[in-house]
């Protein structure tokens, strides 16, 4: 099933960045500091690099099976009861995908600002919009990152701007310490959130045209590799590599830092206001692909009267998961490296070799 | 909390499928259905505390190891 309705390639390269960017930000340049220490900025490079094989899989596949969403060509590739299996294991994966996303967020604002408030709550909150946002489809979600995209780019830089008088550059140095393998092993942790950029697979299929795919996946990688460098640099400077590692959240902890001659001070807030509105286009993005997702494998006419059942369900599936945000870094350390690689890029890649080797396209509509 | 639960199913139930069925959609009823009932089955066994299993620790389990292997072989 297909919606009506395209987004522009700016709209699809900006999507992307949401759609790895905002729990990046906040959990990845500590996981870092504690793979790659000094060097975890190279660890996000190196993922970059990794992510963009799979950026080239998506290109290749969408330009096999243009205007088809990622459910749809795993059936023309693998035929019916293959394809189907395959585009469930998406559909899965997606949805395993946004539980984690939407406890990851309710684990951060119950350790990080309101402690007292049950998880439940926060939940419940950000699904039941993100439901309103996501029945509304992709156009109007493409709309609204046109808001929030502004706001979290100047908030980055302001966080960044304002906490140079802390950062002492020297905190990078030395430089490759310990040879290369730290900074691999940090490179498969940051891997695990920039071959999210699969993502682009199933609403790149409302890319208009097609053929800007290459350039909305291009400038969406860099974009993403840009603000996590950024970001991971900007802790290193100033914590240093073992403080940024010992932070949980080291982006929360950036901006609390900043302090300008006394009265410029707890920006943490607005930082707190800005990600959540980063996190909502996330889960709901996540939301929308798993109804259409759902929707095709089950052969429907539109995906909008799963969104809120699905959302209800991944409330619930997002407080099976974890006990607390310390199995969440576990599990982001020594799980999802392994299970991301296989369904993010060996999925993928069989699915390409597949259609080649069967000559399968569908060009000309 | 279990009349919570619920009563948030029932209204949800009530807000999306009066719709689907004027518009005699069946398949879409049935996903549908399934995936409401699967929610409602899994957060009342949540409220009430019975053991059910993980998803996260399956993954755990399969790809733990995988992880292990890779870090060591690389990192």
């Amino acid at each position: 099933m297909r919606e009506e309705g395209y987004i522009s390639p700016r709209q699809a390269a900006v999507l992307l960045w949401f759609a790895v960017l905002p729990t990046a930000i906040l959990f990845l340049p500590s996981l870092l500091a504690l793979r790659a220490h000094n060097d975890a900025w190279l660890a996000v490079i190196g993922a970059t690099l990794a992510a963009g094989v799979v950026a080239l899989i998506v290109y290749l596949l969408a330009m096999r099976f243009p205007h088809y969403t990622l459910f749809q060509y795993c059936e023309l590739i693998l035929g019916p009861v293959a394809g189907k299996m395959a585009a469930m294991v998406f559909v899965l994966a997606f949805f395993l995908l946004d539980a984690v996303v939407i406890r990851e967020f309710s684990e951060f604002m119950v350790t990080a600002v309101m402690p007292e408030t049950p998880g439940l709550f926060f939940s419940i909150t950000i699904v039941a919009v993100a439901v309103y946002a996501a029945r509304n489809g992709l156009e109007v979600l493409a709309r609204c990152t046109d808001f929030i995209l502004p706001l979290m780019v100047i908030f980055i830089a302001i966080v960044l701007l304002f906490a140079t008088p802390e950062m002492s550059p020297r905190n990078l140095l030395p430089i490759l310490e310990n040879g290369f393998r730290p900074v691999l092993g940090g490179t498969l942790v940051a891997w695990s959130f920039l071959g999210q950029v699969v993502i682009l697979a199933t609403y790149g299929a409302f890319v208009n045209p097609p053929r800007a795919l290459k350039a909305s996946l291009t400038s969406g990688l860099l974009g993403i590799a840009f603000f996590l460098t950024l970001v991971t640099m900007g802790t290193i400077f100033v914590f240093g590599c073992c403080e940024s590692a010992r932070q949980t959240f080291a982006a929360y902890a950036l901006a609390r830092v900043v302090s300008l001659g006394q009265f410029f001070e707890r920006i943490e807030a607005l930082f707190l206001a800005i990600w959540v509105g980063g996190v909502f286009i996330k889960i709901t993005l996540y939301l929308y692909v798993v109804a259409l997702g759902l929707a095709t494998v089950t052969g429907l006419k539109e995906y909008r009267a799963l969104v809120t059942s699905l959302g209800a369900l991944s409330v619930a599936v997002s407080h099976l998961l974890y006990q607390n945000v310390a199995e969440i870094r576990h599990d982001l350390l020594m799980v999802e490296p392994g299970w991301t690689l296989v369904w993010q890029l060996l999925l993928p890649l069989l699915l390409l070799i597949v259609a080649w080797l069967r000559g399968k396209r569908r060009t000309g509509i | 909390m279990l009349v919570l639960i619920i009563i948030a199913y029932l209204v949800i139930a009530y807000l999306d499928a009066p719709e689907i069925w004027q518009k005699k959609y069946w398949r879409e009823l049935a996903v549908m259905g399934i995936v409401w009932l699967t929610g409602l089955v899994l957060s009342l066994a949540l409220a009430l505390n019975l053991p059910v299993p993980s998803p996260g620790k399956l993954l755990a389990r399969v790809f733990g190891p995988v992880t292990e292997w890779l870090t060591r072989l690389i990192g």
